[in-house]
Parts: structure tokens; C-alpha cells; sequence
């Protein structure tokens, strides 16, 4: 059996985002976004203590800096800039996400709530020039993570596979539990590049126990209309994925 | 219809000092029985760092000891991979070549490139051009063993003029294969005249268009060595029980671990976009059968468990798809009890390997 991830669910929870009911979150259309993902891998123990039980580390163990400019919300324009670690829900990679800043003070309000992302108000921005794509963040003008693609050349979108999310949330009734984000994208174009990292303050994003920028493994970005829809899926965080999920139906209408 | 057996070598947690030796000792044991059963071949992936998965980095002496305990049967790579940063092209003719002349003749050369980013990543290959390296080395490793001397000048090795030694036992050469993962090698392999492989675990209902599409090809190939091997093979589970729901159940948790197993790796497309590896391969079939390590669902069609009327009657499908061969995977992290995969064995060789014609 492959190993679990060791976190401490219950401390990690102090920190986790308060969601209302899940069921009940609306569904944005994100029209002409523009992502960015930069993997890289990480050393194996810290990694495993940041991984929830309910998952596998990845093999090997890589951190996943997922970017995106929003022109068009419900809230309007926002970027949310993501440091996601690439577990295994049962056999399907998901990016758990450590931590997160987006520049939007009401779109942050929104994904915390409805979505559970663990995500701070801060600056975050997300720039395109003809020889790079850059990523930045920071947190009370501090900057916590600068990432940046260069040499872009382009690829197909179907080359791309972009990983769901994972979100420890403290559910209304007070449990805890993992939820699971999985966006749609249609993709409009994509290239990929050679990418860089820098961290000034990994704490602030999650990365807890001096995780170590470890082997840069590519970077890609891609123009995508996306969404958000309500979580229709969430596991427990201490059982096995393949025990404790749970498929989340909605509240049916009250009876006329 | 002829029939082999293959080794992932998955090593399960906990690991003691003791468990890798278990599972290699374990294997030779079961590939005597096979050869005795009159299995055609043993095969031997190549796979690093896949934990779990698969412990089997040095297939070249895993095979040479199965060739010094058996009498018949043929060893096969499958694979060796042929990226440079992995292995030199030199030094798999040569290796390959002393398992040959070590096993009187008795070598299948199967080739292949490497699927995970966790094995491409960890040799710092680039899986844009992994498929061109193995062009090339299956171009031109026949020559090191057909020609006294050999030197090259190519984009993925070069070399001066020297006499690659030894020779292979047989002549002009090993057959040769390549791996099959994802849909479309096969189509590589009849261009090269080369043997398909198949390494995944397909439906016959898939296997059969591509059987067909690789009989037309072959007919026009320009082989990529001294001669053209026109065999299909592909992968199986077997686990054969004189009670069919004992078969059925065994081996539908073997093959769920299996699955389980193999989800857990970091497949090349997923971790780096590359137009290099189209698809998922044997991450995507895999990822659409298991659900758990150990619930066995309803077993796929075509699949070897259950008792032998069972398992006829579902090989009996490969054959009349057009398959050449079966090669089985006879357990998966050493799930099932050694004593009951050698009964299975030999229940196989006695009641359903007696029902298919070719001589194995």
C-alpha cells in the first residue's frame, strides 16, 4: 500500500477556511482567463507532513505554483495566485493547495466561503510579456512568491492536463473535511517554458517544516474560459480517499 | 496462442531487509514451474525508482537467472528502455548479447522509452525526444550485433569505429519488440517490423482493430533489423482455481491492487506537457478500472481469473481477435500466497494451455 500523507488534521483545521454550505455556493463562469502552472520538486519528509491522511504523496513529491488572471467574475476581475502540493486522492493527482493570495478582497470573501480556498487578500498579479509570463504575490507589501516562465513555446491544449483542487475547510456543523474543486477548461491556446521559483516567504502560503525547492520541472501557461461550480465532492481527512469520499447532493426545494 | 509470463516486481510496504529477496526468489520459483508447464517466455520490465510498483531496474540479471534455471523458455525484455540518459546504446547490444549466448539462444529484445515523469525526470530525459532515441537505437543496435565493426555518427549517441562484443547466439539476431502503452505504437512497431508488445491491459474489443491495422501495416514495413517479427502479444492477468469464484475473487484483487499500484504513478503527460506522450497510456485505462487497492469489482472482459472453463473461454476471444500471444502478470505486491500462484500455474498448464494450438 502506498504511503499517506502524515499532517495533523486537527492543528492544520485551526487554520482552515470556515465554508457556508457548499451545496448552496454559486457557479461562476470565468471567461478569457489566463493560467499559469510551474511544477517542481520537493524533498520527500516535509512534503509528507504537509499531505493530508486522506492521500498519497506523489511519487516523486512536487509543488505546483498555479496562477490565474480573472478578467470576468461575478465580483469582477481578480488573480489568484495558488502553492499547491501534488497529491494522489486514491489514484487521481489533485493539487492540494498550501496557500493562496488574491488581489480581491470580495472575490478572496467568495473563495474562502464557497470554496474553502485557503486564500489571503493581498497583492497578487499575473503579467504576460512576448518572453515571459510572471507570477507575483505579496502579503502587507512583502513579496511571499515570484515565478516566472520564459523561452514560451507553444503546445497544444490537449497536451495540458490541469489538476483539480483540494481544500481542508471547517465545515458549518463544525467537522472538518477536505473538498474537492474541479473546474472545466477550454482551452484556447497554451505554451510551455522553462520556469523559475522564488519563495521569499514560504510560510506564508502553508509551506510549514522548510520544505526545499528540490528540480525544476517545466512551467505552462494557457488562455481558458473556466468556472467554478459548487464542491460536489468531499472526503474525510483522515480515512483513505477511497473510503471517505462523499459525493454532496444538493438541498432539495422545500415543498411548496 | 502461446503464452508468457511477466514480472513488474512490486515490492509492497513495510520493507524489510528480507522482502525484496522474497519477491525475486519467489519469481525464479514461479518462472521453473512456468518452464516446466511449457510457458513460451518469461519477460522483465525495466522500471527505477517506481516504489512499490515495480523493483525490477536490472532486468538483464533477473533474466539471465531465470535462463540458468530453465531448460525451454525464452527470456524477454520487456523493456529495455532506449533514452541515453538511461542506458547507452552500446551497452544494451552487449548485455543483451551475453543474455543471449548465457540463455543458448534463447533472447525476445523488447524496447521501449519509459512512460513516468518519475523515471524520465529522475535520469533528467527529456520527453520530447524519447521517442526519437528509441528510433535510433532500435536502428542501430541490429547493426552493432550484425556488423564486426561498428561506428556511428546520430543525434542521440555517436561513436567511432569499434567491434561491439559479444555477438548475439542467435543470427542474424533477437527478435525484436517494442513496448505498446498507448494506442498508436503498435502502428510504430509494423513500420519497423518489430513485434507489438503490449504492456497494458486492453479489451480484446480494442485489441482487435488494432490487430488488424498492424497485420496491414507490417505487410509494407522496412524492418529495423535483419528481419520482420509479425507477433502480437499482450498483457493479462491470470489466477486459475479449480473454484470459479475463488478464481474470480483472488484475482480480482490482485488485479485492483495492481491498478491501485499503478495509479500512483506520475505518468510523463501529467507532470510536463509534451506532445512527446499524446496520452495518458496505461495511466488512463487504469484509472478507469480501479477504484481501491483491495474491492474487486466485476472483472473485465478478457481477463485470465476464474477456473478453466472461464479462462478458455476468454482466451479463446484473444485468439480469435488475431493475438499471437498472452503474457500474464501472476500477482501484484506478493498479494496472493506463493503456494497458490504455483497451483494456479500449474492448473493453467494442465487444464487451459492443452485447449490452444500453438506448441509453447
Amino acid at each position: 500500500m502506498p504511503r499517506f500523507g502524515t499532517l495533523d488534521v486537527a492543528a492544520a483545521l485551526a487554520d482552515a477556511p470556515q465554508v457556508g454550505e457548499l451545496t448552496e455556493a454559486p457557479h461562476w463562469e470565468l471567461p478569457e482567463a489566463t493560467l499559469m502552472q510551474i511544477n517542481w520538486e520537493v524533498a520527500d519528509e516535509p512534503s509528507l507532513a504537509l499531505t493530508p491522511p486522506a492521500c498519497h504523496p506523489s511519487i516523486p513529491p512536487y509543488l505546483s505554483l498555479f496562477a490565474g488572471r480573472y478578467p470576468d467574475s461575478p465580483v469582477g476581475a481578480f488573480t489568484l495566485v495558488q502553492l499547491r502540493l501534488v497529491v494522489r486522492a486514491g489514484i487521481r493527482p489533485r493539487g492540494y493547495c498550501l496557500g493562496a493570495v488574491c488581489d480581491s478582497a470580495e472575490a478572496t470573501g467568495a473563495l474562502r466561503t464557497h470554496w474553502g480556498y485557503p486564500v489571503v487578500h493581498g497583492e497578487a498579479s499575473l503579467s504576460v510579456r512576448h518572453d515571459r509570463v510572471q507570477a507575483r504575490a505579496a502579503i502587507g507589501g512583502r513579496d511571499v512568491v515570484i515565478a516566472t516562465l520564459t523561452q514560451p513555446e507553444t503546445i497544444g491544449g490537449a497536451d495540458l492536463m490541469p489538476f483539480d483542487n483540494l481544500h481542508l475547510v471547517r465545515l458549518p456543523d463544525g467537522t472538518g473535511a477536505i473538498v474537492q474543486i474541479d473546474p472545466e477548461y477550454a482551452i484556447h491556446s497554451a505554451d510551455r517554458g522553462t520556469p523559475t521559483l522564488v519563495l521569499p516567504d514560504p510560510q506564508a502560503l502553508g509551506m510549514r517544516g522548510g520544505i526545499s525547492l528540490d528540480l525544476a520541472m517545466v512551467g505552462f501557461t494557457f488562455k481558458a474560459d473556466t468556472d467554478l461550480a459548487p464542491v460536489r465532492f468531499a472526503l474525510d481527512p483522515s480515512l483513505p480517499a477511497f473510503q471517505g469520499t462523499r459525493r454532496l447532493e444538493p438541498k432539495a426545494a422545500a415543498p411548496a | 496462442m502461446r503464452f508468457g509470463v511477466f514480472y513488474e516486481l512490486s515490492v509492497p510496504r513495510p520493507w524489510t531487509a528480507e522482502s525484496e529477496r522474497t519477491v525475486y526468489m519467489n519469481a525464479l520459483e514461479q518462472v521453473r514451474v512456468a518452464d516446466e508447464m511449457g510457458f513460451h517466455s518469461v519477460w522483465a520490465v525495466e522500471h527505477h525508482f517506481l516504489e512499490e510498483y515495480s523493483h525490477s531496474s536490472a532486468p538483464e540479471l533477473f533474466l539471465t537467472a531465470c535462463a540458468m534455471q530453465t531448460k525451454q523458455i525464452r527470456v524477454g525484455h520487456g523493456i529495455v528502455i532506449c533514452v541515453p540518459e538511461f542506458n547507452h546504446p552500446v551497452k544494451i547490444a552487449e548485455r543483451a548479447a551475453v543474455l543471449d549466448i548465457l540463455s543458448g539462444g534463447r533472447l525476445e529484445f523488447g524496447t521501449g522509452r519509459s512512460a513516468t515523469w518519475t523515471e524520465l525526470g529522475g535520469f533528467r530525459a527529456n520527453p520530447d525526444t524519447t521517442k526519437n532515441s528509441w528510433d535510433e537505437f532500435v536502428h542501430t543496435i541490429p547493426q552493432m550485433w550484425m556488423q564486426e565493426r561498428f561506428g556511428y555518427e546520430g543525434q542521440y549517441f555517436s561513436m567511432p569505429t569499434r567491434a561491439v562484443l559479444p555477438k548475439p547466439y542467435q543470427k542474424p539476431h533477437p527478435p525484436m519488440w517494442v513496448a505498446v502503452s498507448t494506442p498508436g505504437t503498435e502502428m510504430d512497431a509494423a513500420d519497423r517490423g518489430m513485434g507489438a508488445l503490449g504492456v497494458n491491459f486492453t479489451t480484446f474489443k480494442a485489441q482487435e482493430e488494432r490487430v488488424q491495422e498492424y497485420r496491414r501495416r507490417i505487410q509494407n514495413c522496412t524492418p529495423a533489423g535483419a528481419f520482420v517479427n509479425d507477433k502480437l502479444a499482450a498483457a493479462n492477468f491470470l489466477f486459475c482455481h479449480e473454484d470459479s469464484a475463488e478464481g474470480v475473487g483472488i484475482g480480482g484483487r490482485m488485479i485492483q491492487n495492481f491498478q491501485y499500484l499503478a495509479g500512483q504513478l506520475d505518468m510523463a503527460k501529467e507532470a510536463y506537457p509534451t506532445k512527446g506522450y499524446p496520452s495518458p497510456g496505461l495511466l488512463a485505462a487504469t484509472r478507469r478500472q480501479a477504484s481501491s487497492p483491495g474491492e474487486p469489482g466485476q472483472p473485465p472482459e478478457g481477463i485470465a481469473i476464474g477456473n478453466p472453463e472461464q479462462i478458455i473461454r476468454e482466451l479463446k476471444k484473444w485468439e480469435a481477435v488475431g493475438v499471437d500471444q498472452i503474457n500474464f502478470l501472476l500477482n501484484a505486491s506478493e498479494l496472493i500466497p506463493q503456494e497458490q500462484v504455483l497451483e494456479s500455474l500449474r492448473l493453467f498448464g494442465t487444464e487451459v494451455m492443452p485447449h490452444f494450438t500453438e506448441k509453447n
